[in-house]
């Protein structure tokens, strides 16, 4: 069974209209797969699918992980097998601490993780050092272990304690949905260098981004272009730098035969 | 204790004269308790029940309500370690430290007493109300329902709040209503044990004072009643639980609260009732708030079969500062019906009250929370926030917000939402391998959280906590 997440024909509606108009894309464990393209081609709606939210209806194609179709599983299933989806716009659940947030999803995951689904329930010490180091990896207040999730927090905020779960809870697959929107310079280098703390072979990383601008912190080693729910081309991180330069205009004048079909 | 030893053969089922006159002689009771009492039994019938078309009860009918079959009164505890025979949900009580004082009421009457030194030695008094009256009769007897809740007055009757729920004048009022009189005439008649906590002027208490009332007798019903007054510049925290023992038969509970703050005072009360569900639980509930006094006023409710409270806060002083924070937690059948009244009599005075429920199975909610501003109360602030969270399709809430305001210069607010746990909050929680249940359990849990973190002693909280905690176990979402 390969390590790897296998997108093939995936069609998606949301709300009766079609967002994702046959996309196919192979991402493997060690692998950075950059998406790019404009908004409201379907870069979020992708995001979500994979998560599994309810409202993105897959109408044609399947995903697959290590071999397995995810289309049945719940996204919390698909959380516990590897799968993280970084929000672009993470929710506030007032009353709910990080700490007791990221230990009860760090339990779920271990239990999965755990052999024959025997509990291996993380020890609050345990626990403890694990989360100051990541918060310190991402040079976050250890105050914020305490602090009512996202609730109040700034745009920055929200999206380094996207990363720090991500760091706790240490993922196979993760999506980072425009993770870099909304963060100044500094902020950006700090969530970067967190994520490429991360990197290894045993992650594969999806990551969705509008700007070039995060390309220039976390190498990618494919780009992908969606346009109006397909990719219009594929290539190495030079097509990066090359939208750059030309923008996304020009993609939509490209012939069909042109175009890439992810890999 | 006052109590003599009444035989249960003594103590016939059902309210009369002859029961109170039976009542106050087994508690050797001056003669001007007993003529009040006799004063209130002689209101209560004049009184009728309320009907459904009563504009305060049409969402709670009383037909299935039994008053025949309950024992208005139970003879005291003797012998025997009350603080060893409490249930598992007020067991915590018995070992902490961190209060400065506790009472224990055990059906009609007070069981178990403790103070800390230091506050007797300062004045605090903190005691059964049997005790009160015999020990402190002038005070009890200036305060004890004359002025905070009365049974004389019918405080809603004359309250016609202009704007209803769709902003709309709704005309008309509460017109001839019974208000809570009925249950303040009845409770005065019978009330029985209770607490009594006195603060002189100028005494800060620091740790927080607990008062527990716990009842197991068959049939009993219950009249526990709260007479707390802080002198000037007195600061005090009290925290009162309720619960009682799982039995067949209904059983009925009649509850009155008064909290009288003189100048200068603050004080941080806690109600949280937790009864058995065949309780049918009446609690009328008034703070009198005189100048630059501060009051947090909380109230939990997640147990009876149905309660039905009035809570009544006056502010009669400026520059006072009310904090009204409620949360309540329906299960199976059970019904919460709950008036506040922000009752802003002179001005330059703040209101601010926040009441979160959740309601799951086929239980049932209404709040109506009345702001009333004198013409004589400029410069007020009053606020209100009424949120409910809706865990079945079969659970309904009614969140009623009524202003009455005939001041000019005053800054009002209020807000109401009724729903079920959005879905992009649950989304987010089971993103990160956190199952459906869990998940809702975290959100349930985080919703009452701010609330719960007001409560002063932690082993109170952890309760609470386990108490939701056990409300949402049983559930499994129909999402």
């Amino acid at each position: 069974m390969a390590d790897e997440l296998s997108i093939r024909n995936l069609h998606v509606q949301v709300e009766g209209k079609e967002i994702l108009k046959g996309l196919d894309l192979i991402v493997r464990h060690g692998e950075v797969h950059a998406i790019m393209g404009p908004n409201g081609s379907g870069k979020s709606t992708l995001a979500n699918t994979l998560a599994g939210h309810p409202k993105y209806v897959v109408t044609d194609g399947e995903i697959l992980y290590k071999g397995e179709s995810v289309l049945a599983w719940k996204p919390d299933e698909r959380a516990r097998r590897g799968i993280f989806l970084a929000f672009q716009y993470p929710m506030a659940i007032p009353g709910v601490t990080v700490a007791n947030f990221l230990r009860t999803a760090l339990n779920a995951r271990r239990k999965a993780v755990g052999s024959n689904g025997a509990a291996k329930a993380v020890s609050i010490p345990e626990f403890r050092k694990l989360m100051l180091q990541r918060m310190e990896m991402l040079k976050l207040d250890p105050t914020f272990a305490a602090r009512y999730l996202n609730d109040g927090f700034s745009g920055g905020e929200k999206k380094r304690v996207e990363i720090l779960q991500m760091a706790v809870l240490n993922p196979e697959m993760a999506i980072l949905d425009e993770t870099d929107s909304g963060l100044d310079i500094d902020a950006l280098r700090i969530v970067s260098e967190g994520v490429n703390a991360l990197r290894g072979p045993q992650l594969g990383v999806l990551l969705i981004t509008h700007y070039q601008r995060i390309l220039n912190y976390i190498k990618p080693d494919f780009v992908h272009v969606l346009v109006n729910g397909k990719f219009a081309i594929s290539g190495g991180p030079e097509l990066a730098l090359q939208l750059e330069e030309k923008g996304y205009d020009w993609l939509k004048e490209i012939s069909p035969e042109e175009m890439g079909t992810g890999k | 204790m006052v109590d003599q030893v009444v035989s249960s053969k003594q103590v016939q089922a059902g309210f009369s004269r002859n029961a109170i006159e039976l009542l106050s002689q087994s508690k050797q009771e001056p003669e001007w308790v007993r003529a009040r009492r006799l004063e209130a039994w002689h209101l209560y019938e004049e009184t009728p029940m309320p009907p459904p078309t009563d504009e305060l009860w049409r969402r709670t009918p009383l037909q299935d309500l039994n008053l025949a079959s309950v024992v208005p009164y139970a003879p005291p505890l003797i012998g025997g370690d009350i603080l060893r025979a409490l249930p598992p949900k007020l067991a915590h009580a018995a070992n902490n430290t961190s209060a400065g004082g506790l009472l224990v009421q055990y059906n009609s009457s007070g069981a178990y007493e403790r103070l800390a030194d230091e506050l007797k030695q300062r004045g605090v008094i903190f005691c059964d109300l049997d005790s009160a009256i015999r020990d402190h009769p002038a005070l009890v007897r200036e305060y004890l329902m004359t002025r905070a809740v009365t049974f004389t007055e019918n405080r809603y009757s004359s309250a016609k709040p202009a704007i209803g729920k769709t902003g709309k004048h709704e005309g008309g009022g509460y017109g001839d209503t019974i208000g809570d009189l009925k249950f303040t005439t009845l409770h005065g008649a019978f009330f029985s044990g209770g607490t009594f906590l006195y603060v002189p002027r100028g005494v800060v208490v620091d740790l927080p004072l607990q008062s527990l009332t716990y009842f197991d007798e068959p049939n009993l019903a219950v009249f526990a009643h709260s007479l707390i007054i802080l002198e000037e510049g007195a600061s005090v925290k009290l925290i009162e639980e309720y619960a009682s023992k799982e039995t067949e038969a209904q059983r009925f509970s009649s509850g009155a609260v008064e909290l009288i703050l003189k100048p200068g005072s603050s004080l941080q009360y806690f109600h949280l009732q937790d009864f058995a569900r065949n309780v049918w639980h009446f609690t009328s509930q008034t703070a009198l708030l005189e100048r630059d006094t501060s009051l947090t006023w909380l109230t939990g409710t997640l147990g009876s079969q149905m309660t039905k409270a009035f809570l009544d806060c006056k502010m009669i002083g400026t520059g006072t500062n009310a904090s009204l924070l409620g949360f309540f937690f329906g299960d199976g059948q059970q019904h919460f019906d709950q008036h506040t009244f922000q009752n802003h009599i002179v001005g330059h005075s703040t209101s601010d009250l926040l009441y979160k429920g959740a309601l799951k199975d086929k239980a049932y909610s209404a709040f109506r929370g009345l702001i009333r501003v004198n013409p004589e109360a400029q410069r007020s602030d009053a606020y209100q926030a009424n949120r409910n969270v809706l865990l079945s399709q079969h659970s309904h809430a009614d969140s009623i917000p009524e202003l009455e305001i005939e001041a000019n210069d005053v800054r009002c607010t209020h807000g109401a939402t009724v729903g079920p746990i959005d879905p992009d909050q649950l989304f987010y929680l089971m993103a990160r391998g956190i199952d459906q249940g869990e998940a809702e359990r975290l959100i349930v849990e985080g919703f009452f959280d701010p609330l719960m973190q007001k409560v002063p002693l932690e082993p109170v909280r952890d309760e609470l906590a386990s108490a939701i905690r056990a409300k949402m176990g049983s559930w499994k979402s129909s999402l």
